[in-house]
């Protein structure tokens, strides 16, 4: 592999994905630029549009999310930038890292409007639920004959809020301040809908689920299962 | 004398105007298919374009290859792709001439290559290998390119005509991008297509593009201009491609536009849709 050629796209691709592309006369810039053409206004402009691109990504997952938060948004996707370059082109990726972004500046607590990550968090478990398969696949089967054995539908999304963000997600009603309560949600895709469906479970119900992200011997399983809805299980062959 | 194919006449797929899709399929000969689109789509996506697959014809378009990046290719992802090429019947499947991605950041975006004998080198490697593992013909595309590498050694008509006989690809002529990298670089697009070889073309891109900052910029989101449909007239004197897809990335609030384009493209070529789809399709 040519290093030149990998040493000119890494350090044209690591200024892309800082805000240091969107100052004109900025030493970096300059610099590739004298390297590879003197374009450099072109560079920056190309620099803004890649960055509004991955914004609006952002923007089709986290929707109510970011119509909460206001003006502050955009203030605060250069820092965004900064922090977290893109390592995907999926809407999801990039919603999921300025998710964490904001878990991380604002410590897991928002000054203000405090259930904003609890509605952002609900907005991208939608959007993995959608995405996830709902048949059993290959890539994901683990053991695919192995019958003893059972998991969770990947597209079944968990949460836990201390926000019931539900009401918010509804278009025609507007709410600004969501019932404080801890809640445990369940996200699912079913095949062919259009829209989510949403189930409120117990704690206890969504640990035994949570339990079950990959495949685990029902045996093992049940052991839980039983314990948790006090049932009386005969085994079966 | 060339023999001129009577052309596939279409639209990119596109998720967001499915059922747009299926109430007018009469008007389109063929589908590109974004097969990155159908990897990370889910269920519901899938499901939807299976209500067209075996339809009408299907073609296959990447976006997510990344081609030119210097790194280890992901044989992965491209027999990933090539797996779905041929779930949907594609007959043809085509990526850009650019990359997108290295040292774990991906910009999502197209990026130029400079057109050196190096970069010729290692993509002609590295497409003989796409090759190997696509089960349907390779085209490749041109993409547009705000700026550009001042220690090039070709024009991009020589690099892509070397790279397309190196490596027995054909060329998807993107016009919108043709145009685009011709108004913001001061040349001649005619000169471009008069450089091509006959028969080079197996496909076309069409599409329209916006201005910002004093600069054209190809958002695939508007209607054609008239200087991109003379250029697809222009092209039409030597090349005979299969397909002609109008892209379309936004402004999905107004897909009747994409209806005008469509006949103004049938009125270039005289040609009636060929009836693959018959009417709405049940979704």
């Amino acid at each position: 592999m040519d290093p030149s050629l990998h040493s000119i796209q890494r350090r044209l691709i690591t200024l892309l994905t800082t805000p240091d592309a969107f100052t004109a006369d900025h030493p970096d810039l300059l610099a590739v630029g004298n390297e590879i053409g003197p374009d450099v206004a072109r560079i920056s402009l190309y620099a803004k549009l890649s960055h509004s691109k991955r914004i609006k990504k952002i923007e089709s997952v986290l929707t109510q999310t970011l119509c909460h938060l206001g003006e502050p948004f955009y203030p605060l996707t250069l820092p965004f930038l900064k922090a977290y370059p893109p390592n995907s082109a999926n809407r999801y990726d990039n919603a999921k890292q300025f998710f964490e972004f904001l878990v991380h500046r604002w410590q897991g607590r928002p000054k203000d409007r405090p259930y904003l990550l609890d509605l952002a968090r609900y907005e991208l478990a939608v959007a993995d639920a959608r995405t996830q398969p709902w048949v059993k696949e290959p890539a994901h089967a683990g053991r695919p004959d192995n019958p003893a054995e059972i998991r969770r539908s990947p597209s079944v999304s968990l949460i836990r809020c201390k926000y019931d963000v539900r009401p918010m997600l509804k278009q025609d009603d507007v709410i600004d301040a969501p019932e404080k309560r801890d809640l445990y949600l369940a996200i699912v895709f079913p095949r062919a809908a259009q829209k989510e469906r949403v189930f409120e479970i117990g704690g206890d119900l969504a640990g035994f689920l949570a339990g079950l992200s990959d495949w685990r011997r029902i045996n093992e399983s049940i052991k839980g299962l039983d314990q948790l809805f006090d049932l009386e299980l005969v085994e079966g062959r | 004398m060339m023999i001129e194919n009577i052309p596939l006449i279409g639209i990119g797929y596109r998720y967001p105007l499915h059922q747009w899709t299926l109430d007018h399929l009469s008007h389109f000969d063929v589908l590109e298919v974004v097969v990155d689109h159908y990897l990370t789509g889910g269920p519901t996506y899938r499901d939807s374009l299976g209500t067209l697959i075996g339809e009408v014809p299907m073609t296959a378009h990447g976006i997510g290859l990344s081609i030119g990046s210097a790194e280890p290719m992901d044989y992965d992802y491209v027999e990933r792709i090539a797996e779905i090429t041929s779930l949907i019947g594609a007959t043809n499947f085509s990526e850009h001439v650019a990359f997108t991605r290295s040292s774990g950041i991906d910009l999502a975006n197209l990026l130029p290559l400079p057109k050196t004998r190096e970069t010729l080198d290692f993509l002609v490697e590295r497409l003989r290998e796409v090759c190997r593992i696509m089960p349907v013909p390779v085209s490749l595309e041109n993409i547009t390119y705000l700026f550009d590498y001042n220690y090039g050694e070709f024009t991009d008509a020589e690099f892509l005509i070397r790279l397309c006989e190196r490596t027995d690809t054909t060329l998807l002529l993107d016009i919108q991008n043709l145009y685009t990298n011709a108004v913001n670089h001061s040349f001649d697009p005619a000169d471009f297509l008069d450089a091509l070889p006959k028969g080079m073309v197996r496909a076309v891109h069409m599409a329209g593009g916006t201005e910002m900052e004093h600069v054209e910029i190809d958002t695939h989101s508007f209607p054609v201009r008239d200087e991109v449909l003379d250029l697809l007239g222009l092209m039409r004197t030597r090349q005979s491609p299969e397909t002609i897809i109008l892209e379309r990335d936004g402004r999905f609030e107004e897909p009747d536009e994409m209806l005008a384009d469509i006949e103004r493209i049938r009125g270039l070529y005289d040609v009636e849709p060929r009836g693959f789809g018959h009417g709405p399709v049940a979704s």
